[in-house]
């Protein structure tokens, strides 16, 4: 079954005007997104180091992630944590199943015992992890639901089943 | 200590040991290989819709033999000091 996309998240076009010179050291990126779309791929990520000049001195990081949108448009975010912020914000994807709202939400590093969500209004507010791990999101499911969000953890995944309203 | 950090991966300075620790989520222990050189840390892990490519320097030689730990999507790598 076709899933479709709610999030409404404008595609990023100008990559090299986004990343300036890091772009030549992500490689072949755009080749790899091309390899995605053949191969069916909806999402994939790179990281790795850079370095400004040749002694080394000047190094930075970066992170790039893409996903294939419903609409063949691929999206591209960066990523990363600010220092300033102990809490993260995590990557939130909402799928609109027919009667149903699928929502994904990337946790990686938390205990599903310290995932709490709670539903009000057509709003699901996420908190999630203790310690040095913690995350909070707000999400806007764009549609009225009802009953009691379902959830399922695996692997640093959480899963929320929604329906309808 | 930390030494390092850079999007999904900190890196701990443990005196006989680096400790590396990488965002994988979505991924299983099996879909996951790291490959460790002298000096850096490839990561590549293909699960379905997801692939995770990682490339980390290291700022001191390592060994070739890490161990590895996967729980709840995160990615433990430790890899004795050469």
């Amino acid at each position: 079954m076709e899933r479709k996309k709610i999030r409404k998240d404008e595609p990023i076009l100008d990559f090299g005007l986004k990343f300036g010179g890091i772009l030549t050291e992500l490689g072949n990126f755009t080749q790899d997104i091309t390899k995605m779309v053949e191969e069916g791929k909806t999402e994939m990520s790179r990281t790795g180091e850079f370095s400004l000049d040749r002694s080394k001195k000047i190094k930075g990081m970066y992170g790039v992630s893409v996903r294939m949108g419903g609409d063949g448009m691929p999206r591209v975010d960066t990523f990363g944590r600010r220092p300033e912020s102990e809490t993260r914000e995590p990557i939130v994807d909402v799928f609109d199943e027919a009667d149903r709202l699928q929502v994904i939400v990337e946790l990686p590093g938390v205990e599903e015992k310290d995932i709490a969500v709670e539903l009000k209004d057509s709003t699901l507010y996420l908190t999630a992890g203790k310690g040095e791990r913690k995350y909070k999101k707000e999400i806007d499911l764009g549609v009225p639901v009802k009953g009691e969000p379902k959830k399922q953890y695996k692997n640093g995944i959480l899963e929320i089943n929604l329906k309808k309203a | 200590m930390r030494s390092g950090t850079l999007s999904g991966v900190d890196i701990f300075d443990e005196t006989d040991q680096l400790q590396v620790i990488v965002d994988l989520p979505g991924v299983s222990r099996e879909d996951i290989s790291v490959n460790v050189k002298s000096n850096a840390v490839k990561i590549v892990a293909l699960a379905g819709a997801r692939e995770y490519h990682k490339h980390i320097n290291l700022d001191v030689p390592v060994r070739s033999e890490p161990v590895i730990h996967y729980n709840n999507g995160i990615l433990e790598i430790l890899l004795g000091k050469a």
